[in-house]
């Protein structure tokens, strides 16, 4: 009985092996990158790159491209194109063109989130102008376009320079309907590949931008800091009064470690307390004062706390003019007021008219390294 | 497994019946009187012997005669004791008894046991008239002088080994254990080889039922030879059918008495090298007598990378083939590059690369255990170099698989158990198997496997995965890591003694 059972195991190891697609490493091309851009009538041009490695001991990165109605259609395209089939089980980042983006970015996401090989971890950003120029571009210094502009992201986004556009989060935002996208934007300028600053998007579609400088309050106000880096340019008068207001006082603070939050004052009138508390070191101070004294330090916190409060209601105006409510401000009024009914369309009529107010409370820990 | 236990011991037990029986029936005609007649006498023995060449009769005066097997006797006491007090004694078996003065003295009137004595190095002395013989027990045994133990040696702690002799093994372990508890029960094996075994355990410490099972399962043996303990490990075990060896098979004194003293009932058989160590769990085997040795921090350090070793050993070449055959999405980013390139030029499919490979590295091993000491180094390092770099550049293999599969076998020899450290080499076939077919299901597939089978095997009927399943969390603190010994039971896992427990705890050591 044991024997016969084990016979009826084994045939059935050695059948179903027919089963399982071998997917071997060198027998396959790997994407990295993947652009998506919108052509006229609706059609979509896909960009990727493929690592081919060949018998000689070297691998080569080539690019693809082709238009087809559906981003589907021209995988197959792509196929047809390569000697290898291509699998994206590898892939690091999308990259959306600003037209598509602009369109819409619903087609995409959905496409690369219903494929199981695509991890959930990949970087979704958005591309200054085409994706395939910024893929098909000859660089100098870059072999690999994909591995590239995924360290790129990564680093910042480790290093908290870049709001994190994961796919996982990407999609939450886009399908959260109180709650809408901030993703970063990648600028190719001549040779070099850089981080422009923040495409805003309403429900799924891209509305406007920010700046990279202006990232730093996105963050601030979206999620905590655990080391930042800032530099701020006070009023010449912060420390003596001697000084005239006109002169800029630089200040560079970092090791920031912020906490924030969001407190529904007023639901009639749509009223948001923000409360941010920033702990920090300070390491450069243009001017010859006595960082060690605790006057001059509070002079200085307070001066500091004070524009940033600026800085941050001037970021939370830009995106009540585009209306795209990247802090997730209806997502703590949705979960503040009870049986509010609200939709995504209320919401976005309410959310241009919200009144925010920005307070920042900040701490000078230490004063930098050299006294 | 239980009802199956029950009614093997039903079985058994009828069998036992059955045997007394034969046994019977067999003892009567083997009654044979010792003829009083001096040449009916001789020709009895030559004729019960075969007449061998090495039997040596010598005729002391003109009715006392002398029989032995050349070798098997210490001449000296032949000598200057036997052969000078013969002459001095009056002619009857009694007088001759009390007389001798060597340690061992007998009087026999039966022919067939006089002669297992005198095969295993007993003088005879027949005197005419007389259907008695004397039987002075002077046997010497040629044996190997004690040494070190090759197959698990260690750093610190003592270097000597057992040998092959049954008494002086046992003489070994009474120096080590000096106490009146330690039995001693002896056991005749083998209907050609007639082997004696002996089964030792601390009265008090060890469990009763495990010591009966053990004596039960050795009685009902009916084997025709014994040559070495392994057979015995092998036919009284658990699951003899198991890849995995359920008793410990040592050649060290200092482990043997660490096993005896912590409840286990030990084997030593005669002619082999090796001492029986039951009910040992999965666990101990990984375990070194070292490790009480050296301190508990460096003792848990090198017990914890035996334990990561053996993890290496068993997944790594699999997770490799799996990896590259259908997961390649989990390969990092910095190692796809490297590992595809050097991919590139291998013709095959990973699954058959690998098996090539631990195939190659398995052949190397078998051929350095089996030559000569001086030619088996060079082999190996011929052999691994030669082999290895001719099969990267020919393109048979990937560079970073030679890595691997070199590091699974170096960490195969971490088990300081060669029956263990066998087992866990070779299960890594069917795994790589799996891995090839199925991916990480194949691997997670052979997992199970591997476990519902642990988890079923008994040893001596104790859990074999004790103390993780059932868990015992008292004996913990020496499983994975060691603790400092006075946080370490002394008992071991399958060894609690209900009896004891009270007592035991309180005899921790303690400062």
């Amino acid at each position: 009985m044991k024997i016969k059972n084990f016979i009826i195991v084994l045939i059935c190891i050695i059948i179903l092996t027919g089963c399982a697609e071998s997917r071997i490493l060198e027998r396959i091309s790997i994407t990295t990158l993947l652009g998506y851009d919108l052509e006229e009538e609706n059609k979509v041009t896909t960009t990727v790159t493929v690592r081919q490695v060949s018998p000689d001991d070297k691998s080569s990165v080539e690019t693809q491209t082709n238009t087809e109605d559906t981003s589907f259609g021209t995988r197959i395209k792509v196929d047809l194109q390569t000697a290898k089939k291509v699998m994206a089980g590898q892939l690091r980042v999308i990259l959306v063109g600003n037209e598509l983006a602009k369109s819409g970015i619903e087609q995409p996401l959905q496409r690369n989130m219903m494929n199981s090989e695509i991890s959930n971890s990949i970087y979704f950003a958005i591309a200054d102008g085409t994706a395939k120029e910024i893929i098909e571009g000859e660089y100098e210094h870059i072999t690999d376009i994909g591995q590239h502009v995924y360290n790129l992201i990564h680093h910042n986004v480790e290093s908290q320079h870049s709001v994190s556009p994961t796919l996982h989060e990407i999609v939450r935002n886009d399908y959260s309907p109180f709650r809408d996208n901030a993703i970063p934007i990648i600028k190719k300028n001549d040779q070099v590949i850089s981080i422009k600053g923040l495409a805003l998007f309403q429900k799924s579609k891209m509305v406007g931008e920010l700046s990279s400088t202006d990232t730093f309050y996105v963050i601030m106000l979206r999620d905590k800091f655990e080391s930042g880096a800032l530099e701020l340019t006070l009023p010449g008068n912060t420390l003596s009064s001697t000084q005239d207001k006109d002169n800029k006082l630089e200040v560079g603070i970092n090791s920031i470690r912020s906490n924030r939050s969001l407190k529904l004052v007023d639901a009639s009138t749509i009223e948001f307390d923000i409360n941010v508390e920033i702990k920090c070191r300070l390491v450069e101070l243009h001017s010859n004062e006595n960082t060690g004294e605790p006057e001059v330090t509070k002079k200085l916190e307070k001066a500091i706390a004070a524009e940033i409060e600026k800085e941050l209601a001037r970021v939370i105006k830009i995106t009540q003019e585009k209306n795209s409510d990247i802090f997730g401000f209806g997502d703590v009024y949705h979960a503040s007021v009870r049986h509010s009914g609200l939709t995504e369309e209320k919401w976005y009529e309410m959310y241009p008219n919200a009144k925010m107010n920005p307070k920042v409370k900040v701490e000078i820990l230490r004063n930098g390294i050299f006294e | 497994m239980f009802n199956k236990k029950k009614q093997d011991k039903e079985k058994n037990e009828n069998k036992d019946q059955e045997n007394k029986e034969q046994q019977q029936n067999e003892e009567k005609p083997k009654h044979e009187p010792i003829s009083p007649d001096k040449n009916q006498f001789l020709l009895d023995v030559k004729q019960k012997l075969h007449s061998p060449s090495d039997f040596i009769v010598r005729f002391v005066s003109d009715n006392m005669t002398l029989v032995y097997v050349d070798n098997l006797v210490d001449n000296k006491m032949l000598n200057e004791i036997i052969l000078t007090q013969l002459h001095e004694v009056e002619e009857i078996p009694e007088a001759i008894h009390l007389k001798l003065s060597i340690p061992e003295v007998d009087v026999v009137n039966e022919l067939n046991k006089f002669i297992g004595d005198m095969l295993q190095g007993a003088a005879i002395v027949h005197v005419n008239g007389y259907d008695q013989v004397v039987v002075a027990k002077i046997s010497a045994y040629q044996s190997r002088g004690l040494s070190a133990p090759e197959n698990e040696s260690q750093v610190i702690g003592s270097q000597v080994g057992f040998n092959e002799n049954l008494s002086t093994n046992i003489s070994l372990i009474r120096r080590y254990i000096t106490n009146p508890n330690l039995c001693n029960e002896k056991f005749v094996l083998g209907k050609q080889t007639k082997t004696s075994l002996s089964v030792l355990y601390i009265h008090g410490i060890a469990i009763e039922e495990y010591i009966n099972t053990v004596k039960q399962r050795i009685t009902d043996l009916e084997i025709e030879d014994l040559i070495d303990s392994s057979v015995l490990a092998e036919l009284i075990d658990d699951n003899s059918r198991s890849i995995f060896p359920q008793m410990l098979l040592t050649e060290r004194p200092d482990r043997f008495c660490d096993g005896l003293l912590s409840g286990k009932i030990g084997i030593i058989v005669n002619g082999s090298s090796m001492g029986i160590l039951c009910p040992y769990s999965f666990i101990e085997f990984f375990q070194s007598r070292e490790d009480q040795n050296l301190r508990w921090p460096i003792a848990s350090f090198i017990r914890l990378l035996r334990f990561f070793a053996i993890l290496i050993s068993i997944f790594l070449t699999p997770i490799y083939v799996a990896s590259l055959t259908f997961h390649y999405e989990v390969i990092p980013q910095p190692l796809l590059v490297p590992l595809s390139e050097s991919r590139a030029i291998v013709p095959f499919p990973p699954i058959i690369e690998a098996l090539i490979l631990e195939l190659i590295i398995e052949l190397l091993r078998e051929a350095g255990a089996k030559l000569p000491t001086k030619v088996g180094q060079t082999i190996g390092i011929v052999g691994g170099i030669v082999i290895g770099t001719a099969a990267v550049e020919a393109g048979i293999t990937s560079n970073i698989l030679i890595i691997i599969v070199a590091l699974g076998a170096l960490s195969s020899f971490t088990t300081p158990n060669y029956m263990m450290g066998n087992v866990i080499r070779i299960i890594r076939f069917p795994i790589i198997l799996l891995a090839g077919f199925w991916g990480y299901y194949g691997v997670m597939i052979a997992v199970c496997i591997l476990f519902i089978h642990l988890l079923r095997l008994t040893t001596l009927g104790a859990p074999y995965m004790a103390p993780f399943y059932p868990p015992r969390f008292k004996q913990w603190p020496n499983s994975i890591i060691r603790f400092p010994i006075t946080f370490i039971q002394r008992q071991a896992v399958n060894s609690r003694n209900k009896k004891n427990d009270s007592e035991q705890s309180g005899k921790k050591v303690s400062k």
